[in-house]
């Protein structure tokens, strides 16, 4: 095979769709970037300024202090971390169940999976404000925390459990025949050769949590607790919308969304979740 | 405890063993948390859609609530002639939205599964769309496509493409597809990085081995790549499937399901009866209906596939 | 046997005076505010201070409400359907009233030494949303008239002059219109909150003062009033932008900072949001009252209701009262409507010079307090009023869209607030 031949294939199957993609991912958010750096008066004056004219970081430091980003901010990141906590330690446990066993009650227990998701959260609002209020919960990080793992476990679970059949049986059967506990293989054998589908479940429950914004605007009732989303829409009037001052919001957070990400986009590499098995 | 039979070939060659699966205790402790978390949070929210579904309950006339069985229903499915055109809206939404991002995002996840030069870039922008805060994405896209000051116009004036800025969420032809492209953004990266994960767990073995036996890119990707993300892109197309026809803050903030209805799904609609107007009995039971049909498009879609059992289940 | 009994006696006392003394510890109020901007929040929280500072027994529990008024009434549903509204809300609404849900601030009134201080026209107004009893139960804080805002550089350029007819407005309005360059005479609010624009717009043209006559017919569809509409929705995509069928408030406000219409409807709260995007320059943007009805005088719409809510839950209504009196004084009144562009309802503040020195306000003033001005019966106290409007929107467009005619929509309209006011009369008159 000709080099110059290899390095066309590559440019028209890989680097050019893979350009187009990139492209249309990020010109909103290049705006979004552009527009959080300039004033609100220059936001209105039309796209015809793609460009801030000066650029200001004023935007963001006016959120971050006056708006009191710095405390939704910390609470989104307790409430966030601590669901994805729960959630990604109950959806291995459930995905090794639906993967490695049968048992009565399995399929049942993927439609009340699935039962969670059947609705738009905006209708438990009240029902599930009671409950919360019968508990003491309400107004607490705690409730919106209980929530969310209820919420997210669902589709973790499911998705855990695609990754974990992907694992050979024989890993288990092997540790097993070597002694190990039932607990060990899962979370020492099974869970370590499952984490490229730990990571995108983790990814996408943290997501689901740090964007969430019904329940958290319902829900609490001091200022002081409350999350990201709902800090971000002090920026949204009942006449204006501060397009400048959302951006800047938005850039923030969406800040440690995307740090994790690159973080644990390393592990989505091949090879990890297979290959130990020895026939 | 062994609940499962050990494997063939560790009790004798080519005898064929009886598998005999007892179910232990096992399974149930590894599901039990889970089962109770979903009995505390939902349990209560449900029974009340059901049962408020059952009233004659609206805010603006309150002293005449009382219970009038499945009047609601019956209203809703003879008499409400918004009801029924929300139902292809939301079929229309709902396919079109699934099936663009399935495709485009398995493209994405082949794209990003090859090795170069800042891979690991590429992989994290792609996954701000769906990173971003869907307050800021509902108001960004309404930037984008503001006729006048929006960004999608100026580009198209700076190409010379059009003469006359259009109005993009206002134009009852252009209104859906501009609230779709706008969801698609949104959601390809779903599809991309699951499936993306999904991609790590096939075996280099078996695509060497494929080369090795002289198959082609299109072979291995029907053959081999396929078959290993059946189970991923079952699940992952139902939960964005059940997730895309719930979707009411994306349409709702860009045009409130308007104009003239052309962009309100079911859940819209009952969310607009319900939340905004108070009508808290007809909008529970235009909930149930929601419930019910997803309730058994998905057990019948599972029994299709068989609840996703895997290979050797 | 003495001593020990004396003992014993001042430990009792002794006891008595530190329970009494620990009892005296804070009431506690909770007040939720709607709508709140970061601006609008350092004014409550001052006000909250302030109010602290005078009342060291009160603590205020307040919460800032992000978003617009419907999110805020979504959140205050679902916290009182458990029981957990706020002790004080200052987001008035007829439905709350049908449900029960606020204390009749009457007794607190009356006995009230700062009572003849309010406005009596808005106190009489909340009373209207009681149909049988009319007690109050909100005290109210301003007036928010609507208006026209225009853009008087561009009818200078123009060589014309701020429309004071209708007529003048519709030939003003394609006069300014300028396609090419994409600028519009006026644009249309489309989108949400079409129908309390164009419901208010038609009456003041047609100069109806009533929305029932005496047989309880609507006269919603009256001829003139469908005149009206034919004409003002015939203006879209001629003399409006096309992307007018959607628009709700923001989007209209971005079309009228953004120099694209030359006039736009809206109340005088707007005024802060259009001196931040002018930059304070009086000459591009101005408050003018509404054109003259066919019959010759200016009609504005009725002033809608509102005020501080005291809930029914509440469990220190007297300090929530204080709370509200607070409000009202002259100082905190003048504060609340300069930041929202309302008039005051503190008599005093009203004629406070600041007002006349904010041409809108001195405007939104004269508007008020102009006896050649008349108001519509706007029936606010019908509980399916706003729910009515909602259902209007999308027939709106399609009239906007020339599916169906003006007559049709404002038939249907007239049907629905019959309805309305039958049942509302019906509960009046048991």
């Amino acid at each position: 095979m000709s080099k110059p031949r290899d390095f066309l294939a590559r440019l028209f199957t890989l680097y050019l769709p893979l350009t187009v993609f990139l492209v249309f991912v990020l010109v909103p958010i290049l705006w979004t970037l552009l527009t959080s750096l300039k004033t609100e008066r220059e936001v209105l004056s039309g796209a015809a300024h793609l460009f801030p004219t000066m650029p200001t970081l004023g935007n963001y430091a006016e959120v971050w202090a006056q708006g009191s980003f710095s405390t939704y901010f910390l609470n989104s990141i307790f409430v966030s971390l601590t669901s994805v906590i729960f959630i990604s330690t109950m959806s291995v446990m459930n995905g090794y169940a639906l993967s490695r066993f049968r048992f009565r009650g399995k399929q049942a227990f993927m439609i009340v999976l699935l039962c969670t998701q059947l609705l738009p959260a905006v209708i438990f609002l009240v029902p599930l404000f009671m409950t919360f209020k019968a508990f003491h919960l309400i107004n607490t990080p705690f409730s919106l925390i209980i929530f969310y793992t209820a919420m997210q476990a669902p589709f973790s679970t499911l998705l855990m459990k695609g990754f974990i059949s992907n694992i050979p049986r024989q890993i288990d059967e092997a540790a097993m025949i070597d002694g190990a506990s039932r607990g060990t293989i899962i979370f020492k054998i099974v869970m370590p050769l499952a984490v490229p589908g730990l990571v995108a479940t983790a990814a996408f429950a943290f997501i689901g949590c740090w964007n969430e914004f019904i329940a958290a605007f319902t829900l609490i009732s001091s200022n002081k607790f409350f999350t990201v989303p709902v800090g971000l829409k002090f920026m949204i009037g009942e006449y204006d919308v501060s397009y400048a001052s959302l951006a800047a919001g938005s850039v923030i957070a969406l800040v440690p969304a995307i740090l994790l990400f690159a973080y644990i986009q390393r592990y989505l590499v091949e090879g990890l979740g297979s290959g130990s098995v020895k026939g | 405890m062994a609940d499962i039979a050990p494997a063939p070939e560790l009790v004798g060659g080519g005898v064929r063993l009886r598998r005999k699966r007892k179910f232990g205790w096992y399974p149930y402790l590894l599901i039990a948390p889970t089962v109770l978390l979903i009995a505390f949070v939902m349990a209560a929210p449900l029974v009340s859609v059901f049962d408020l579904g059952l009233q004659d309950y609206s805010l603006t006339h309150v002293a005449d609530r009382s219970y009038v069985g499945l009047r609601n229903i019956k209203d809703i499915l003879s008499k409400d002639e918004v009801f029924w055109t929300t139902v292809p809206t939301t079929i229309k939404w709902v396919i079109l939205e699934v099936g663009l991002q399935l495709v485009f995002g398995l493209i994405v996840a082949l794209l990003l599964n090859r090795k170069f030069p800042g891979r690991g870039i590429a992989r994290s922008l792609m996954f701000v769309p769906w990173a971003v805060s869907g307050v800021l994405t509902t108001m960004l896209w309404l930037l984008i496509f503001n006729q006048h000051i929006g960004l999608l116009n100026e580009v198209l004036r700076a190409l010379g493409l059009s003469k006359a800025p259009t109005a993009w969420i206002a134009n009852p032809k252009t209104v859906f597809g501009s609230v779709a492209f706008a969801e698609l953004w949104r959601g390809i990266p779903f599809f991309a990085i699951t499936l993306l994960a999904a991609l790590q767990t096939i075996p280099p073995e078996i695509n060497e081995s494929c080369a090795v036996d002289g198959c082609g890119p299109i072979k291995r990707l029907f053959y081999i790549t396929l078959p290993f993300l059946k189970e991923a892109i079952v699940f992952s197309v139902l939960m964005r499937a059940i997730w895309e026809f719930n979707n009411v803050d994306l349409i709702f903030t860009m045009t409130n399901g308007g104009p003239v209805y052309l962009t309100t799904t079911l859940p819209i609609y009952m969310m607009q009866t319900a939340i905004i107007n108070g009508n808290y009995g007809y909008g529970s039971a235009l909930a149930a209906i929601i419930f019910t049909v997803l309730f058994v498009l998905t057990v019948v879609y599972l029994g299709l596939n068989k609840f996703g059992k895997a290979v050797d289940e | 046997m003495a001593k020990k009994s004396s003992i014993a006696l001042a430990i009792i006392l002794g006891t008595i005076v530190a329970v009494g003394a620990f009892a005296q510890t804070k009431a506690t109020i909770s007040f939720w505010a709607a709508a709140v901007t970061p601006e609008r929040d350092q004014f409550f929280k001052s006000v909250v201070a302030k109010f602290e500072a005078a009342n060291p027994g009160i603590h205020v529990d307040y919460l800032s409400v992000p978003g617009d008024l419907t999110s805020y009434r979504q959140k205050w549903d679902v916290a009182f359907a458990a029981g957990s509204d706020p002790d004080i809300t200052n987001d008035f609404t007829a439905k709350q009233v049908e449900m029960g849900a606020l204390e009749p601030l009457d007794k607190y009134f009356n006995a009230w030494k700062g009572k003849d201080s309010v406005n009596p026209a808005l106190i009489a107004g909340n009373r209207t949303y009681d149909p049988k009893n009319h007690y109050l139960y909100a005290l109210p804080y301003s007036a928010q008239p609507w208006v026209m805002w225009v853009r008087p550089d561009w009818f200078r350029k123009a060589g014309l002059k701020v429309p004071t007819t209708w007529n003048e407005f519709f030939s003003d309005v394609a006069k300014l219109t300028d396609k090419a360059n994409d600028t519009y005479g006026t644009s249309i609010r489309g989108g949400g909150g079409s129908a309390n624009t164009l419901e208010m717009l038609m009456y003041s043209y047609s100069g109806i003062l009533s929305y029932f006559d005496e047989s309880g017919k609507c006269t919603i569809n009256n001829p003139k009033n469908v005149e009206f509409v034919e004409r003002y929705l015939g203006l879209f995509d001629v003399s409006t932008p096309e992307d007018d069928l959607t628009k709700g408030w923001t989007q209209l406000a971005a079309t009228f900072q953004s120099g694209k219409a030359a006039i736009v409807i809206h109340n005088l709260g707007s005024a802060s949001s259009h001196f931040k995007a002018f930059e304070g320059d009086y000459s591009k943007f101005q408050a003018a009252p509404f054109p003259k009805s066919v019959k010759g005088y200016v009609q504005h719409p009725g002033l809608m209701p509102l005020g501080l809510t005291m809930s029914k839950n509440a469990k220190n209504k007297d300090a929530v009262w204080k709370f509200m009196a607070f409000y009202l004084s002259k100082e905190i009144n003048s504060d609340y409507c300069k930041l929202y562009g309302e008039i005051p309802a503190n008599k005093e503040a009203a004629s406070a010079d600041w007002i006349n020195g904010l041409p809108y306000m001195s405007m939104g003033s004269k508007l008020l307090t102009s006896p050649s001005t008349k108001f519509s019966g706007t029936p606010y106290y019908l509980p399916g009023y706003s729910t009515i409007q909602t259902q209007m929107e999308p027939k709106i467009q399609q009239a906007m869209l020339k599916q169906i005619t003006a007559k049709q929509l404002l038939d249907e309209w007239a049907q629905l607030l019959e309805k309305e006011k039958t049942a509302y009369d019906a509960k009046a008159s048991k």
